[in-house]
């Protein structure tokens, strides 16, 4: 039978987390609060807009225990406290930084985090450039984190999402990273119906992949360009 | 056009960049040392080649960076591309650094024959991979 699941978004950026409980709030079976955690005065300076224009919504959210606002970082002693309290199921990924085993087990499952490359084959910096240079298709893998570059073994999507419609390399990531919530959305649905990872990647297999030069960029932006050209005369004429 | 036909332009147009720059026509050959390359590569990209870019570029610092460079050389002529690819950005960083100091100097004098020898040896080893496929691609020719 299907068990309801909690779970929280890990944000640093008001309207990120404005944008992920906007998506996530209506789905079946899947109860979400979002965190935002950092510097006050880094928070407040770069969310004034934010504040000034959502600032209903917002202390509806703070109001109904959905949203919280910490001048704390993320793994300070008293954020970590507050989310073991929660005995959440599932942390979402949004902060931007590397997770330590300390906020990792707040969590009942762990810590999701949409990754803009297939696993096990792509970890790491760049991996949607080196897919493209190998050949290889490019997609979004969305996992549990550990303490690893891309290693945590539970793996519960893998997608491939073609990127040929996209001319630029910065086009193509963006167009990855828009999908995050998207696949957020997919990976709780599947939790709620299915506890048990879809696939499970060991450490050795796979490659780790660093900041790809200038060179190479070079050579997948050619890649992009082409396909895109090849794709446009594939168009049946008349 | 196959993605190695791309590569290959790229590495050529590279590799005639890098010529214009080495004074010595001679082309170094660099022995590998580096026993475990994943590890090497690690500690190249993740600690030092961030510090090089960030500097100071201290006379160690570059010496260690170059060494562990040139320790993954025979790597970096093979097909695994993440091996060239830690040369490439050592160029990038190394010949737009904005100081032009004495330390980086020499740096540079002792990285650009071998990364010569580098792409020379990677286009030798590509082109007849790239004729093979374009012949694939028309067999009629």
């Amino acid at each position: 039978m299907a068990r309801e699941l909690t779970a929280v978004g890990l944000c640093n950026d008001l309207g990120r987390a404005l944008r992920m409980h906007g998506r996530l709030a209506g789905l079946a079976g899947v109860r979400v609060r979002v965190l935002v955690a950092g510097r006050p005065g880094r928070v407040l300076l770069r969310q004034a807009w934010c504040l000034k224009r959502h600032w209903p919504r917002l202390l509806l959210l703070v109001a109904r225990g959905r949203l919280r606002c910490t001048g704390h970082r993320l793994h300070d002693a008293r954020t970590l406290e507050w989310l073991r309290r929660l005995e959440s199921d599932v942390g979402l990924h949004d902060a931007g930084l590397i997770y330590r085993r300390r906020l990792i087990d707040c969590f009942r499952l762990g810590i999701l985090n949409p990754h803009i490359g297939i696993l096990p084959a792509y970890r790491g910096r760049s991996v949607m450039e080196w897919s493209i240079l190998h050949g290889d298709p490019t997609g979004i893998t969305t996992f549990f984190v550990d303490e690893g570059i891309d290693t945590g073994p539970n793996i519960v999507l893998r997608e491939t999402v073609p990127v040929d419609d996209h001319p630029t390399v910065d086009a193509a990531k963006a167009h990855l990273f828009s999908l995050d919530l998207e696949m957020f959305a997919r990976a709780l649905g599947r939790l709620v119906r299915q506890a048990t990872p879809a696939f499970v990647q060991r450490p050795e297999e796979g490659r780790r992949f660093y900041v790809m030069s200038e060179l190479f960029r070079g050579v997948v932006q050619d890649i992009l360009a082409a396909s895109k050209r090849n794709k446009g005369s594939d168009m049946p004429l008349g | 056009m196959t993605h190695d036909d791309t590569i290959l332009r790229a590495l050529e147009s590279r590799r005639l960049a890098v010529a214009a720059l080495v004074s010595s026509t001679e082309i170094a050959d660099v022995p590998e040392t580096a026993d475990d390359g994943e590890e090497t590569l690690r500690a190249v990209m993740v600690r030092l080649w961030p510090r090089v870019r960030k500097g100071p570029r201290t006379p160690e610092l570059l010496a260690t960076y170059l060494d562990a460079l040139f320790s993954l050389a025979s790597r970096a002529g093979g097909d695994d591309w993440r091996y060239l690819d830690a040369w490439n950005n050592a160029y990038e960083t190394l010949t737009t650094a904005a100081d032009e100091s004495q330390t980086l100097g020499s740096a540079t004098e002792r990285f650009l024959p071998a990364y010569l020898g580098l792409l020379t040896r990677q286009c030798e080893r590509m082109r007849p991979m790239v004729r093979a496929s374009e012949e694939q691609s028309w067999p009629g020719s």
